[in-house]
């Protein structure tokens, strides 16, 4: 059988800023009928956002908080998921020809904006065009996509630049990071030392590396949210670390 | 145990020997697979954990149906999408919600697709979308190799038809 070619996610493209938030507001504004409302593409496209940060994460919940979790979701009051749903914006924008005719359809149909996880057929779409691929073969490209968007956002402020030797930095940061004050788990120091190898070299990092990192966001992106501050620091310090343990092997700068 | 500075000198081997993929425009399922029992083996050996594949509920359904019946011609009249449900949700894992839009299971997965499709375009479309990435990702998500040949037959027939 023929080799299946699937094509890179093209980020190139600008994705629709318009949040459900907006949405919401916008249709509050209009007295719209909640139980049923048509949608502009931009709307829509808010709302499918939505259902797939939800359908990617909801998982990690017992069941009974999985109605807050949709609702903090629409409030965006957990700012890791942006990624998520930055990530599906993405998505969006790389729809083939019969998704992107899906599309064109679901934007006749009439929405319950109350209860989001009823409209079935927008589910469908979700689950079928977003997230089977997303949970599948393009997992190691939500890897990819995770590290480089916590590069940037989380961090991004560590001295990186200032590592004079990274082979040796990434053989040692285990040490370091075992030294730190503030405990982590064996797999926050696994996503650590991930990262920071994807800071350091990231033309070395290969697919499986992607997509460990790719299985572990979506799996523990609501344990992330809680630790991501102390875990930035964690490694902060370990960095610094190493960056003077650089310095001292050098010896003293005249 | 795999301690992870063991996994990450392992995974920079990896990178050495593999060709980069970064500025491609495409990559293969060989390629996903091999990263797949790359990070499965590592991962076996930090967690035993296993986790249930997540799938949507509609291919999660055609799974099911596919697996118990692919070697008769038409499903068990007593056969109600409750018991795939049961069964589906034990494999995978999907979003949970009712089931009203389908409700029976030739309506999700049906036996002779182009004459129940015959005056449904859309349903049609949908259905092949559906069909199309499970002969993809056969391995993935299938436990019986039997069905996979007429798994393929349908999806086949409901691109011609």
């Amino acid at each position: 059988m023929a080799e299946i070619i699937y094509d890179i996610l093209n980020f190139d493209k600008p994705i629709g800023e318009k949040s459900f938030r907006d949405t919401l507001n916008e249709l509050e504004g209009k007295d719209s009928n909640t139980l049923k409302t048509v949608l502009s593409k931009e709307q829509l496209n808010s709302l499918v956002v939505i259902l797939f940060a939800y359908g990617l994460h909801y998982d990690e919940l017992t069941e009974e908080k999985r109605r807050r979790f949709l609702n903090t979701l629409i409030e965006e009051k957990l700012p890791l998921f942006q990624m998520s749903k930055t990530f599906a914006g993405h998505l969006l924008n790389n729809l083939n020809q019969g998704a992107e005719a899906e599309i064109q359809n679901l934007l006749q149909m009439e929405y319950n904006i109350q209860e989001i996880l009823s409209n079935e057929r927008l589910l469908d779409f979700v689950e079928m065009e977003l997230l089977d691929p997303t949970t599948s073969f393009r997992k190691w490209e939500y890897g990819r996509y995770a590290m480089a968007y916590l590069g940037q956002k989380v961090f991004g402020h560590i001295k990186w630049d200032k590592i004079l030797d990274k082979k040796s930095c990434l053989q040692k940061l285990g040490e370091q990071l075992d030294k730190q004050n503030g405990k982590i788990d064996s797999q926050e120091k696994q996503f650590l030392q991930m990262m920071s190898k994807g800071m350091l070299v990231p033309q070395k990092t290969n697919m499986a590396e992607f997509l460990l990192i790719g299985s572990y966001v979506q799996e523990h992106m609501m344990k992330l949210s809680v630790r991501i501050k102390e875990l930035s620091k964690i490694l902060e310090r370990a960095i610094q670390k190493e960056i003077s343990r650089q310095k001292g092997k050098e010896g003293p700068n005249l | 145990m795999t301690g992870s500075d063991a996994l990450l000198r392992h995974l920079q081997k990896l990178g050495e020997e593999e060709t980069s993929l970064i500025g491609g425009k495409q990559y293969t399922q060989s390629q996903i697979r091999m990263a797949e029992r790359i990070v499965q083996d590592l991962r076996d050996d930090l967690e035993k954990a296993s986790i249930k594949p997540k799938l949507s509920r509609r291919r999660a359904f055609i799974v099911i149906l596919e697996e118990l019946y692919y070697d008769v011609p038409e499903y068990p009249s007593e056969l109600t999408l409750g018991n795939i449900h049961r069964r589906a949700s034990l494999r995978f894992e999907y979003m949970n919600r009712n089931i009203k839009a389908f409700k029976t299971p030739t309506e999700v997965h049906p036996k002779d697709p182009c004459t129940y499709y015959e005056d449904n375009a859309h349903g049609k479309a949908r259905y092949r979308v559906a069909l199309e990435y499970l002969v993809n990702e056969f391995d993935r998500y299938f436990k019986e190799p039997n069905a996979e040949f007429t798994l393929k037959n349908k999806s086949n027939e409901i691109k011609l038809c």
